[in-house]
């Protein structure tokens, strides 16, 4: 199986919408693996109705959100346009992850071209972020190989009932990322000493 | 030099060529401009809520060392007002955008309510973050009452931490699936933005001009972590660091940028003229 482990680093600033509360927006310290797949196969949709968010995007590989490295945070005050009243957020905080924040990641399958120095975009208002590690690697499934870290991975809620133990990093309705403790029976992928256990449809 | 493929770009979008289709941006197509955004003026880039009367520009650490950050929707916000007013669009603005003018199809916009559309901004700009060490130096200022004669009408003091005229940012903006209206309304608003100027109070200060470098027909992996890094390391200056890049350039060829000062300047001028035309 071809896989790859990366970090990247921010370039510009974004957030992943965490609360949306009393005129403050709250970001996630990771980006989600639909974030991830789209950046790095630089595909996007230029025109969506709201029922688009919640259809299952369909990549030739599979990946982990973007767990932090070392992401730092600020809230910056908003303000967007004349009229206070109208839209969401045009008077508040958000919070936003700085430029150079850095993130891992791991995906697996049929992936496309990576390599240091590339440049992607990725995001809310799709930031720029820039590859700064690569390991390239063809590991095999197994439920021993030993790993130094165990990555999160990102599941559909209704998933998390399917599993033994979990730790939960993020809840939101249609998502969970959570870590999963490398007990004997979970099958598992390790690159560059990173592990990620292989659950549900990936798992195939 | 081989002419750049540049302007073999579709005219002009109309709403109907930007489907919900998902796209790959390398195969629909990417236009990148480099080039080095100067402070004329003072700034002031508040981003954060200050302590009583201090205001304090924003600041990041980067590429080794503390600089000024202006966020990238302190520029678009005022390059999307002044295309509004230069094409006089109606029934579009920056609160009830249309998503039907070419400013909403080339910057983007969300209708909140009805049927929840959203189109996605074409227009990608990068943050920029100062080619100069930030400086914390608080200027001490008073704000005079609009009739100092008035009883009871006294001087207010307040401080501010500004980003000094001369500060250069390395700007990378890039246009995806681009036509060439798209490329000149973005020039012709980042032109007018810069004289009217950005930040607090832009009707004093925040005026800036934009040195155009290069221009890209295609995604080029360029960072500016590493334009800053490499700038500092070789000594040399932002703009020479930039022009550098193109010669050996990422995800695209040499014949696929258009470079020197004033080669770049005069197809900026000719894309900026024909709006105004």
């Amino acid at each position: 199986m071809q896989a790859a482990y990366v970090e990247f680093q921010l370039d510009s600033s974004t957030m992943n919408t965490r609360e949306f509360y009393a005129s403050r927006q709250g970001t996630q310290r990771f980006l989600t693996k639909e974030a991830v797949a789209s950046a790095i196969t630089y595909s996007e949709v230029l025109v969506r109705n709201k029922s688009d968010l919640w259809a299952p995007l369909d990549f030739a590989f599979d990946c982990t959100p973007a767990a932090p490295i070392a992401v730092r945070t600020t809230i910056t005050t908003y303000k967007a346009g004349d009229q206070p009243n109208i839209g969401l957020l045009r008077f508040g905080r958000q919070e936003l992850m700085m430029p150079g924040s850095t993130f891992r990641f791991v995906a697996w399958g049929n992936l496309p071209p990576l390599w240091i120095g590339q440049v992607f975009l990725i995001g809310k208002k799709r930031a720029a972020a820039r590859v700064t590690a690569l390991f390239p690697a063809e590991p095999e499934i197994d439920t021993r190989s030993e790993a130094v870290g165990v990555m999160p991975i990102q599941l559909p809620p209704l998933e998390l009932a399917k599993l033994k133990a979990y730790r939960p990093i993020a809840l939101t309705a249609r998502y969970a990322i959570v870590q999963i403790p490398l007990g004997p029976d979970v099958r598992r992928v390790v690159v560059n000493g990173w592990a990620v256990p292989m659950i549900g449809e990936s798992d195939a | 030099m081989t002419q750049p493929t540049i302007f073999q770009l579709p005219k002009q979008w109309q709403a109907t060529d930007l489907t919900g289709t998902r796209i790959n941006l390398m195969r629909e197509g990417v236009i990148t401009f480099v080039g080095v955004k100067r402070l004329e003026s003072e700034a002031l880039f508040v981003s954060a809520e200050g302590g009583g009367t201090l205001r304090e520009t924003a600041k990041v650490e980067f590429a080794g060392k503390e600089r000024y950050w202006w966020i990238a929707r302190k520029v678009n916000g005022v390059i999307r007002r002044v295309l509004l007013t230069e094409l006089n669009v109606p029934d579009c603005t920056v609160d009830n955008p249309c998503l039907k003018c070419e400013v909403c199809l080339l910057m983007g916009g969300m209708r909140e309510s009805g049927d929840q559309r959203t189109i996605f901004s074409r227009l990608k700009l990068q943050d920029l973050i100062s080619a100069q060490t930030y400086t914390y130096d608080e200027k001490f200022r008073v704000r005079l009452p609009d009739d100092p004669t008035e009883r009871g009408s006294n001087p207010t003091p307040f401080q501010e931490v500004i980003v000094p005229p001369g500060t250069e940012f390395p700007f990378i903006v890039r246009i995806i699936k681009p036509s060439e209206r798209d490329l000149a309304l973005f020039l012709l608003g980042n032109r007018v933005a810069d004289g009217l100027g950005y930040g607090n109070y832009s009707k004093l200060r925040g005026d800036a001009t934009t040195r155009w470098l290069l221009i890209v027909n295609g995604f080029f992996h360029i960072s500016t972590h590493d334009l800053l890094e490499k700038a500092d390391k070789d000594g040399k200056s932002i703009e020479e660091t930039i022009k550098s890049t193109a010669d050996s350039p990422v995800g695209v060829k040499p014949d696929q940028i258009l470079k020197g000062q004033d080669v770049v300047a005069k197809v900026v001028d000719k894309l900026v003229s024909a709006v105004r035309a």
